[in-house]
């Protein structure tokens, strides 16, 4: 499964990446912006974008909304990945078509494992 | 027009009027004064003394009027005297004897008239005191009294005018008699002297020697300028003289004082032949003190007028006191004197405490004294006086040897001498109500001087009691004016809008701050509508209780600001008004969210690191990046359990803050709680399993509660893990279900050491941990239990500490359940086309904490009807005529015909009247008003009752009784008690579907009432925490500072749901 990281901070996009490959045997791209990211996502179409919500800029949000707004990308499913994890934050990402919120701090060992069971519930088997 | 008739006795009415003499005299200034007076006190154009002659009315004054008199046929005053209450005629247009008078109907245009009779001593009605304006007026009760005693000087000032009168014709009388006099003066009887032409006594002879001054044979012989005083002797010396050059009789008056008494002498000196005189000496004394005696009652007349005008015209001040001694003092020709009200003190002694005293100063120390203290009445307390003596007996007491009177103990030192004392009380009825004390008439007292006290007793009497109501009334007018300034300070300089409503909504008054916030001046608000600036209201008819909370109020330029509105009714009178605060909540919401932010941006800012932090040692400690020295792998270890514990506390102390901050929501729902309880033992086995520890579930009783998931998941994560951790390796964790009252409770036990006695206490406590040490050795935060316990709380259940039988710990928390089939969730059915309506709709009924099922079309309406049972329909009816079709379907079919239906209209129109047919529990017009839909929600889950729920409040806070009256809904019957006692009353009188209880009551504790509620439900709402125990044996226990007020109303709300269920099942 090929997954793209979205992250502004350089050291989680790494210990992500680690932990993506590491532990996950995914293959991991990442992106340090929301702009970086679509551009990321329209070359390497990755199977699954984990998106950071607070970022300079596009934040999360808004790079989810410019996915959905373009066809090819609308499909792709996306989780975020933060700290801005009150409910009424996660019920936003969801309504903006989030199929699921992993909360930082994450534990490396275990992110893979929290995709699965998100993915899971969609119906893929990562 | 009704003319007037004649008054019975008639003729002898006419006979005493004439009997005054005052008929067509000239104007008098005592009579001008009254008449202005008059006018003065009831404050109109004309004021006139009429009296009623054969045919005629005759003004004696007149203010205001130039005709001197009118036809008796056409007069008001003669109305007046045919009765014994005043006349008045507030309108003569609406009186059918006076509405075509002439008067009336031409100048003087009399549109009021009052007439006060003027009754002589012997009762006859000789015509009035009346005041006529030109419109129609009301007279109030003081005017009235004051006129009344107007109308009393009147006749006291015809009374005094006819005894002088009387006087002056004893005058004339007495110099037209002079010449006769004189020539029969040498034969009257009396002292008679014969002077030789150098002045000596040859000759007297007199009735009654003792008369004289010395023993004949003294003055015998000898001049009369050695025997009389000096100026005497001296005029004698002129008269003499005089009577010889005009040889004629000339009459000299002097006075001589005898034995202490001055008396008046006349006396009549004649030229004899030879140079000798003869002198005629006669005591006028007598008739001296009959004239002076009328000059003093004429005196006495005038200065009663002159008090009681004072006191009518509100100078009740000690002036009239004091100048009704004057004339006191002078009446009884007494030196010193005092006047006072009498009084009692605490023991019941009575004491005096003076309105007016003489000022007896005898040295500069009593001088200063008397200064000072005389303003406000001096107080004498000694019973031991003369004085005293007559506030313990109660009647006249006369001493004219007071420094040998037994009674008297005495004056102090250096005040002057009491040669006689006269004390006299005076009375209203039977209550003493002051006495006059006079003293050192030359002479002393006796039974006259009472006599001459006589007018004064009943007007002094009178007056005391006057000035008494007076001080009384201006002392609590003072009170009311000082604390209406107070109020109004409040309310001028509030920040925020109080505005004051009428019956019809419409403004009434305005404070500054209302000009300020509403953006225009309090002239152009005063008389608007309010709902010009609500616009939640427009368009609606106004009424108590429409607008509550959190609205938008729209300024006069158009722009709007959120506020929240406190409503307040306002019985004045008759009326009911209504008080607005508005309070700008601009602020308060900005700072809400700004405090919102912060949290969550804290939160990201703190985790961020942490994530770095945390993640890289977890890829170290997990062998990602392969293996690692054992030292290094045991250290790595310590720093990843200590950022695991650092995100935690970030995590607790967030949630801490926004519960304290009432920002934590709840989704509250029905859950099962079997199944809640296998995934936290799911979600908590790794950890339990990584201390050696078993977790283990027994349910007897599965049942739903009504609760959040998340956090009761959280809870339970907090109170497993804690078992846990306090665990022995090896231990077992029991989680139990069981039923508890209404609820369910949830018992988590484990083997460890227990809690010790002495901390139990403070368990719930934000950190605090039983042993400081364990804070380190078993990672809590210490906010773990503080936060479960606002948790459950917020849930509406109790959480506690119980020892376990085996020495470990039981942690229990109870949720309120509900049986199958009895307690549940309203079910409402949401029938729109629009997806933001029904959004709308939706959010707003899960905050009143009922399952929303929308559906668009009507098919899915039916099908879900069929399936399930609704409690309540919200029918859309612009979604098309579908909808009504299905609403004519619902009431035609007998098992859905109860469901209530709530309509929701576009705009409410003329023809849809029609939809009365439907029993709607209430229309509502787009766009909706929350509000309104939580009025109409909560209405229509008790409109199945027979009669409004009622609530029996028993509380002292009487602020948090009115904030109870505004927080449940209107049509819930509110009953207070304030103390245990009462509520007791409350109970025997009448039976209640619910009772909210403080704790801690005046005569006890809340607790005692519990006894006696039978299966009413219980909600104990009070500042202290209700012990487990006592938890147990009501509905509900809620502390009231950590309760919010949409919580309680939720809770309430829900209860009296569910009581109705139990009664009359949906």
């Amino acid at each position: 499964m090929r997954v793209l990281l979205v992250d502004d901070e350089q050291d989680i996009r790494r210990i992500g990446q680690l932990s993506l490959e590491g532990v996950g045997g995914w293959q991991a791209s990442l992106a340090s912006s929301g702009q970086e990211a679509i551009e990321a996502a329209r070359q390497r179409r990755p199977d699954l974008i984990l998106l950071d919500m607070m970022m300079p800029g596009m934040d999360g949000m808004a790079t989810l909304a410019r996915l959905r707004a373009e066809p090819d990308l609308a499909s792709i499913p996306v989780v975020f990945v933060t700290a801005k994890v009150q409910r009424a934050e996660v019920e936003r990402y969801l309504q903006a078509g989030a199929v699921g919120v992993i909360r930082k701090p994450f534990d490396p060992m275990n992110l893979p494992g929290e995709i699965r069971t998100i993915l899971a519930k969609l119906g893929i088997t990562a | 027009m009704v003319p007037p008739k004649l008054p019975p006795q008639e003729a002898a009415r006419l006979e005493r009027l004439r009997s005054y003499a005052i008929l067509d005299t000239p104007p008098e200034e005592a009579f001008d004064d009254l008449v202005h007076l008059a006018a003065h006190v009831a404050q109109t154009p004309i004021a006139l003394i009429s009296l009623i002659d054969s045919e005629r009315q005759w003004f004696k004054a007149r203010y205001g009027l130039a005709a001197p008199e009118t036809p008796r046929s056409v007069s008001f005053c003669a109305h007046a005297i045919l009765q014994e209450e005043a006349l008045i005629i507030e309108d003569t247009h609406l009186d059918a004897r006076f509405v075509d008078n002439p008067l009336v109907t031409a100048n003087p245009w009399i549109r009021f008239y009052a007439g006060f009779q003027l009754r002589s001593p012997d009762g006859y009605k000789l015509g009035t005191l009346c005041v006529i304006d030109r419109q129609p007026r009301r007279l109030d009760a003081a005017s009235r009294e004051a006129l009344l005693r107007l109308a009393r000087q009147v006749i006291a000032q015809l009374e005094l005018r006819r005894n002088a009168q009387e006087l002056r014709d004893a005058q004339e009388d007495r110099a037209a008699q002079s010449a006769t006099r004189q020539a029969v003066l040498a034969a009257l009887p009396g002292l008679f002297f014969r002077l030789s032409s150098s002045g000596v006594f040859l000759e007297y002879h007199g009735r009654d020697s003792d008369d004289l001054l010395v023993p004949p044979a003294v003055f015998l012989g000898r001049s009369f300028s050695e025997i009389l005083p000096e100026d005497v002797a001296k005029r004698f010396q002129q008269a003499i003289r005089q009577a010889h050059r005009e040889q004629q009789v000339q009459i000299l008056g002097y006075e001589l004082e005898l034995q202490g008494v001055v008396r008046t002498y006349e006396a009549r000196v004649a030229p004899a032949p030879q140079g000798e005189t003869m002198v005629l000496i006669h005591d006028e004394s007598p008739r001296a003190e009959a004239e002076q005696r009328l000059r003093a009652l004429s005196e006495l007349q005038s200065a009663m007028v002159r008090i009681q005008e004072d006191f009518i015209l509100n100078d009740a001040s000690r002036q009239v006191f004091n100048r009704l001694l004057d004339a006191i003092l002078k009446q009884t020709e007494s030196r010193f004197g005092f006047l006072g009200e009498t009084l009692e003190d605490e023991a019941g002694q009575p004491y005096l405490r003076t309105f007016a005293i003489s000022d007896i100063a005898w040295d500069q120390a009593s001088a200063d004294f008397y200064r000072e203290h005389v303003g406000a009445g001096l107080e004498f307390r000694s019973l031991k006086t003369l004085f005293g003596e007559v506030l313990t007996t109660r009647v006249a007491v006369i001493s004219n040897d007071p420094a040998r009177d037994p009674r008297s103990r005495g004056v102090p030192e250096g005040h002057p001498r009491l040669t006689a004392f006269l004390g006299l009380p005076l009375f209203r009825g039977k209550r003493m109500v002051g006495m006059i004390g006079l003293a050192n008439r030359p002479g002393g007292y006796d039974a006259s001087a009472l006599a001459r006290l006589e007018p004064f007793k009943a007007m002094t009497a009178n007056l005391i009691e006057a000035h008494r109501a007076v001080t009384a009334r201006l002392r609590s007018e003072q009170a009311l004016q000082e604390s209406e300034a107070r109020i109004r300070a409040v309310v001028d300089t509030a920040t925020d809008a109080i505005l004051t409503l009428d019956e019809t909504g419409r403004i009434e008054r305005v404070n500054p701050a209302t000009a300020r916030s509403l953006g225009s001046d309090a002239s152009e608000l005063v008389g608007s509508p309010i709902g010009r600036f609500v616009p939640a209201l427009e368009g609606r008819a106004w009424a108590l209780g429409r607008v509550r909370g959190e609205v938008w109020v729209r300024r006069a330029d158009g722009s709007e600001f959120p506020a929240e509105i406190t409503e307040s009714p306002l019985g004045l009178g008759e009326r009911t008004l209504t008080t607005w605060i508005i309070r700008d909540i601009t602020e308060r919401l900005k700072i809400a969210r700004l405090q919102s932010e912060f949290i969550s941006t804290v939160s990201h800012e703190l985790r961020t690191p942490l994530t770095s932090i945390r993640g890289s040692l977890g890829l170290l400690a997990g062998g990602v990046l392969g293996a690692l020295p054992s030292a290094a792998q045991e250290m790595i270890g310590i720093a990843l359990n200590n950022s695991d514990r650092l995100v935690r506390l970030i995590n607790d102390i967030l949630d801490m803050e926004k519960i304290e901050a009432g920002r934590m929501d709840f989704n509250m729902e029905t859950l099962e709680l079997e199944d809640v309880l296998v995934q936290a033992l799911e979600a908590n086995a790794a950890y339990a399993s990584a201390h050696g520890v078993r977790l283990l579930l027994e349910t007897s009783t599965p049942g739903a509660v009504w609760a959040d998931a998340d956090r009761l998941a959280q809870v339970l994560a907090n109170l497993l893990s804690n078992a846990v951790k306090f665990s022995p390796e090896g231990g077992v964790v029991t989680v139990r279900l069981r039923s508890d009252g209404d609820g369910l409770r949830v018992e988590v036990e484990d083997q460890g050491p227990g809690v010790p006695e002495e901390f139990r206490e403070r368990l719930f406590e934000r950190f605090s941990q039983a042993d400081a040490s364990d804070t380190r050795s078993k990672g809590g935060t210490g906010l773990g239990l503080s936060i479960s316990r606002a948790l459950v709380e917020h849930m509406q259940g109790q959480i506690g500490y119980a020892p376990a039988p085996g020495g470990g710990s039981i942690f229990f928390f109870t949720l309120p359940g509900q049986r199958p089939g009895l307690l549940h969730a309203p079910i409402v059915m949401l029938c729109s086309t629009s997806p933001a309506l029904a959004g709308a709709l939706g959010e707003a009924l899960r905050h009143l904490s009922c399952q929303a099922y929308p559906v668009s079309r009507t098919e899915e309406a039916r099908e879900l009807l069929s399936a399930r049972r609704c409690d309540l329909l919200l029918l859309d009816l612009t979604s098309g005529e579908a909808c009504l079709a299905l609403l004519e379907e619902l009431r035609r079919t007998p098992q859905w015909a109860s469901i209530p239906v709530i309509a929701i209209a576009g705009q409410l129109l003329e023809e849809d009247t029609h939809l009365g047919a439907f029993s709607l529990v209430d229309i509502l017009e787009l766009p909706l008003n929350e509000d309104r839909l939580v009025q109409a929600v909560t209405a229509a889950f008790l409109t199945s009752r027979s009669r409004s729920p009622r609530v029996l409040h028993v509380e002292d806070d009487l602020d948090l009784g009115r904030m109870m009256r505004r927080l449940l809904p209107p049509s819930w019957e509110l009953i207070q008690a304030g103390s245990l006692q009462e509520a007791f009353r409350q109970m025997e009188r009448s039976t209640f579907e619910l009772i909210l209880l403080d704790l801690s009551l005046p005569d006890g504790d809340g607790e005692l009432l519990l006894d006696r509620v039978g299966d009413t439900p219980v909600v104990i709402f009070s500042a202290k925490d209700a012990s487990p125990a006592l938890a147990r044996r009501v509905h509900a226990a809620l502390v009231k500072t950590r309760t919010s007020a949409e919580d309680l109303r939720g809770l309430l709300v829900r209860i009296l749901r569910r009581s109705e269920d139990r009664t009359a099942p949906l």
